[in-house]
């Protein structure tokens, strides 16, 4: 009767060890879910897109391993926790690191334009002072399409900036730029001809 | 004692025996976890080949069916461990592997054929832009057709920001929208040009006929070639001086009236040299526009409906001082810096033939595309 309790006993800690090593991670998948939406949510996908999707990635590895670990009779899943709190943690650096890279973009966008809006003033007065005759001033519209093309293109980066698309802006910017840089080599040539 | 060993025995084989067949017979299946494994990295390695951008539909598919894979999974894990079946798991996720190796594959392909091709096309594009912008710099085009010529410029400088990031498509997308704007301002200023030059080789004629006068008369000759924006300066058949000239603003063409601010083409002489106070433009050499031609063609299109009855055929066509401003800015005039119609005007007597062309050159020897 002894030795029946004692096996008894032996089987149950035998089963209590089996299913304690199979309890599936869910608060720690629900806190890595979460902090990678957030991620996404402060726009790592787009800032920093390299690192997101290879945390996403990571992440939907330890969910299929878990998933297919759920099939199994004996479940053991290891080290899946402790994988989950690191995407977790790594997550939250992300959308941290996300704040200051979109500053980073938005900065850059923001002295550009502020570059181009300069160039811009320049190149107005620079038409200003271009070659002029009797019809001078109609012969220059054709340089003045290029400024407005340069300041419409400007509106568009400040209203991304609005948006908080910061990249799109940025790209904005540049091209605005390349065209308001070409504009003021053109006049200042002009110009010099006439000196 | 015995009996009750064989009763032991007798309640083993008929409890444990069937249950031991029955375990055999619907042992639990194995998840198919090696094939959710391979999808999830198949999708991964599509994405790192930007299938999502290059081929959506194809890499949407793949991600729907690795979902589906996993959904079955865990619809299968829900049921006791007898009862579960992973077929519809694992056909989906070897689908997905399938649709992702698909479109990895294309987008790889399609990846570095656009990435080539876009090369080429940007190379090819600045070039043609750079050949044109004289062309489109100096032609009096309407301001839509400079809007164009600009956004261009615009869009080929996105889509050089877009590839310069690995953004293919997008650059290519830019690229597209670059050649439209272009070949619209490129069509209109070759429409305009072509038509232009249908008198090239009457010019030319002339032009050779000016020159062996100039020849045969041991004189001067003065020829202006409007599209290059020089005038020639000959003394018995070879060039002597050769001078940049501005003209009207609508320089294309032939004038049609007074106020067109285009330059007269045709043979003319010079019949009065102005200076001091006679003319404000420094010096300059009156012509004798119009000409008998000029009154006819005036006359013709009038009657064609080509200018208004109360159009005026104009005159006072000088070539003066005043130029170098680097635009065309006359009425209709011929303008020299001050420093070389003081040269002209020393050299030319009255009634030195002027011969005003569109071109001495055809069109093609200027394209360069």
């Amino acid at each position: 009767m002894k030795k029946n309790l004692l096996i008894g006993l032996a089987t149950l800690s035998f089963v209590l060890v089996l299913t304690s090593c199979g309890k599936v991670p869910q608060t720690e998948i629900d806190a890595a879910t979460a902090a990678l939406d957030a991620a996404k949510t402060a726009q790592a996908d787009a800032y920093l897109p390299e690192q997101f999707v290879a945390l996403q990635d990571s992440l939907n590895a330890i969910l299929a391993t878990i998933e297919t670990e759920k099939s199994k009779m004996f479940k053991n899943f290891g080290d899946a926790p402790a994988k989950l709190s690191g995407i977790a943690e790594q997550a939250q650096q992300i959308a941290g690191q996300v704040e200051a890279k979109k500053a980073e973009v938005k900065s850059q966008a923001d002295t550009l334009m502020v570059q181009v809006k300069l160039l811009s003033t320049e190149n107005s007065k620079l038409v200003i002072k271009a070659p002029k005759g009797k019809e001078g001033a109609a012969a220059l519209d054709l340089i003045k399409t290029d400024i407005a093309t340069a300041d419409s293109t400007l509106s568009e980066a400040s209203a991304l900036i609005a948006k908080g698309d910061f990249i799109q802006a940025l790209d904005k910017a540049k091209s605005a730029n390349d065209i308001s840089l070409k504009v003021n080599g053109e006049l200042k040539g002009a110009i010099d001809k006439t000196k | 004692m015995v009996l009750k060993r064989k009763k032991v025995a007798f309640v083993l084989i008929l409890f444990f025996v069937p249950g031991i067949c029955f375990i055999l017979l619907n042992l639990p299946q194995k998840p198919p976890s090696e094939k959710i494994k391979t999808a999830l990295k198949s999708l991964a390695d599509a994405r790192k080949s930007k299938a999502h951008i290059y081929f959506p539909k194809l890499f949407q598919d793949s991600e729907k069916l690795y979902k589906s894979a996993m959904y079955h999974l865990r619809v299968q894990n829900e049921k006791s461990i007898f009862k579960r079946q992973f077929f519809l798991s694992e056909f989906s996720a070897t689908f997905s592997i399938y649709f992702a190796n698909k479109a990895k594959k294309q987008a790889v392909i399609i990846s570095k054929d656009l990435k080539a091709s876009v090369k080429s096309g940007i190379r090819g594009l600045k070039d043609e832009l750079n050949t044109f912008d004289p062309f489109i710099r100096k032609l009096p085009v309407p301001e839509k057709i400079r809007k164009e010529f600009s956004h261009a410029v615009l869009f080929l400088s996105e889509s050089d920001i877009a590839y310069k990031k690995s953004e293919y498509l997008n650059s290519h997308n830019k690229l597209d929208k670059a050649y439209n704007c272009y070949t619209k301002a490129f069509e209109y200023t070759d429409s305009i040009l072509s038509e232009y030059f249908t008198n090239i080789e009457e010019w030319q004629r002339l032009s050779e006929k000016a020159i062996n006068k100039s020849r045969k008369n041991k004189s001067y000759v003065l020829i202006i070639d409007k599209f290059s924006h020089q005038g020639m300066l000959y003394f018995k058949g070879n060039i002597k001086r050769t001078y940049t000239v501005e003209l009207g603003r609508n320089w294309i063409g032939n004038k049609l009236y007074s106020g067109d601010k285009a330059t007269p083409e045709g043979e003319y002489k010079i019949i009065g040299k102005k200076n001091g106070n006679s003319t404000k433009y420094h010096k300059a050499l009156l012509i004798n526009y119009p000409n008998e031609n000029d009154h006819q063609r005036f006359k013709l299109n009038i009657r064609n409906g080509i200018i208004k009855k109360s159009d005026q055929i104009g005159g006072s066509i000088e070539i003066h001082g005043g130029g170098g401003k680097g635009v065309d800015w006359t009425d209709g005039c011929v303008a020299l810096t001050n420093k070389d119609v003081d040269n002209l005007f020393n050299l030319v007597p009255s009634g030195t033939p002027v011969l005003i062309v569109g071109s001495l050159k055809n069109l093609d020897s200027y394209y360069n595309f």
